[in-house]
């Protein structure tokens, strides 16, 4: 399947959770994105770090996919987060899942994945089992995913168990063949597939030797909460722990908005102060990781500021 | 939320200093300031944590924090890791601390032999939901007191 931008394109969102958009990024863009992720450390060995992608990149391509993503689907204010890199050596072993890491903050979003030409392969591929036919034939597991941006599922003997984020708990499913219900989509490099956040998808490089690049993009009128944020299992906090710089400065916004919700813009408003004066002290005090003590007397510092900088508003 | 006080000293002027010699122990609750007062010496302490036997262990407790415990939490993330991991092989947000501390033991001993059958690589996150599922179904059946 593969579509020019139009409205064609809201509608196989809206109604099949995915569309596909021919040449979203141009050879340079992606090879700048494939320099980008040669450039970092290995981490092909367990426990697979996540790799983001770095800045420079992510500054030419994100208004780019910001403003595919505003003429083909609602709401029309895009913001595009972070762009994580999967290699196929470790994201095949996942099996079907929905989401990704993006889930942890972002209870809604669109996964906008786009291979990058890597290995001897020609083009790419990918499953993905559109949501109204999970619907018919697997309403259960239809409802878990939609409830679930980062939904794993377990393969067991004569079953299907999905670990239920939400709730808590494992769900034992009957069996449900799921290649058999997905569509498997070839993308030509340049391509980008743009899919819900609930929809089940996995890779279906038998290589293993290509490289996808995944961008998180959410509407302008998000509300952050902590409660969805800290809303977690043994692996989400596994995970989190894991890019414990990011996400401790993610937490960290609540704490010093004092506040256990915020818009989006404030919230993205406080995380740059943050990152910006938790860069000035690490040189100020010539070192690469502020302790404990440090961050701790850099969010209270912050804390101070905000507060002061409302109380003279609302004088003011 | 962070909470300011007004003399920054006030806890100097309030505290005991009590001298422990090799074999002493001090038994605090833990809601008691401490800090210690060794500060030209190289001692060494150990602090053993003691909670009754009935007390009941919840998820929403763990899950409740602001960014210095979860920075805390994340410095020994294979520990926390296996906590939460309890509450889903019980399939309960509650549970004993007997039972918290029997199917902890456990995810940690089969974890580490995992571990070791890999060459001493930490566990994916794929394999680590699989051994925690393995377990929850153990329970489920019978085992560690569960059923």
């Amino acid at each position: 399947m593969a579509l020019s931008a139009g409205d064609s394109l809201d509608t196989d969102l809206k109604v099949h959770g995915f569309s596909v958009v021919s040449n979203a990024l141009s050879v340079a863009e992606l090879h700048s994105l494939s320099t980008d992720f040669e450039s970092m450390p290995d981490a092909s060995r367990p426990p697979h770090p996540p790799r983001f992608v770095s800045t420079a990149p992510r500054q030419i391509i994100a208004p780019k996919l910001g403003a595919l993503v505003e003429k083909i689907s609602s709401p029309p204010r895009a913001r595009v987060r972070s762009g994580i890199y999967q290699p196929a050596e470790q994201t095949a072993k996942v099996g079907w899942h929905t989401g990704s890491i993006a889930f942890f903050s972002f209870p809604k979003y669109l996964n906008v994945w786009i291979p990058l030409p890597s290995g001897s392969a020609p083009n790419a591929t990918i499953g993905v089992v559109d949501p109204s036919v999970l619907r018919r034939e697997g309403p259960e597991l239809a409802e878990i995913a939609e409830q679930n941006g980062s939904l794993r599922l377990v393969a067991s003997e004569g079953k299907l168990v999905a670990y239920d984020n939400f709730h808590r708990r494992y769900v034992e499913l009957p069996r449900l063949d799921l290649d058999k219900l997905g569509v498997r989509l070839t993308l030509n490099w340049g391509d980008a597939l743009i899919m819900r956040n609930d929809v089940l998808h996995r890779s279906h490089d038998e290589r293993g030797d290509g490289l996808a690049v995944s961008f998180c993009v959410v509407g302008a009128d998000t509300i952050m909460r902590r409660d969805h944020l800290l809303n977690m299992g043994a692996s989400k906090f596994r995970q989190m722990a894991q890019l414990r710089a990011r996400f401790l400065r993610e937490i960290a916004v609540f704490d010093i908005a004092q506040s256990d919700h915020l818009p989006l813009a404030e919230y993205d408003e406080l995380l740059a102060e943050l990152i910006k004066r938790e860069h000035d002290a690490l040189q100020r005090l010539k070192v690469s990781q502020l302790d404990y003590d440090q961050f701790d007397d850099l969010v209270y510092e912050l804390t101070n500021d905000l507060r002061r900088r409302c109380s003279s508003e609302r004088l003011g | 939320m962070t909470i300011a006080v007004a003399d920054p000293n006030l806890l100097e002027g309030l505290a005991h200093t009590p001298t422990l010699g090799p074999g002493d122990c001090l038994v605090m609750r833990n809601d008691v300031f401490h800090r210690t007062q060794d500060k030209e010496t190289d001692r060494l302490a150990i602090s053993f944590r003691v909670f009754g036997s009935t007390t009941v262990v919840s998820r929403q407790a763990l899950m409740d924090m602001g960014s210095a415990k979860f920075n805390n939490m994340a410095r020994v993330r294979p520990a926390f890791a296996r906590r939460f991991a309890a509450f889903q092989i019980a399939g309960c947000d509650q549970i004993s601390n007997v039972l918290y501390d029997t199917l902890h033991d456990e995810l940690t001993k089969r974890e580490y032999n995992l571990q070791l059958a890999g060459g001493g690589t930490e566990l994916d996150d794929t394999d680590f939901e699989q051994l925690i599922y393995e377990l929850a179904q153990e329970y489920r059946g019978g085992a560690f007191g569960g059923g």
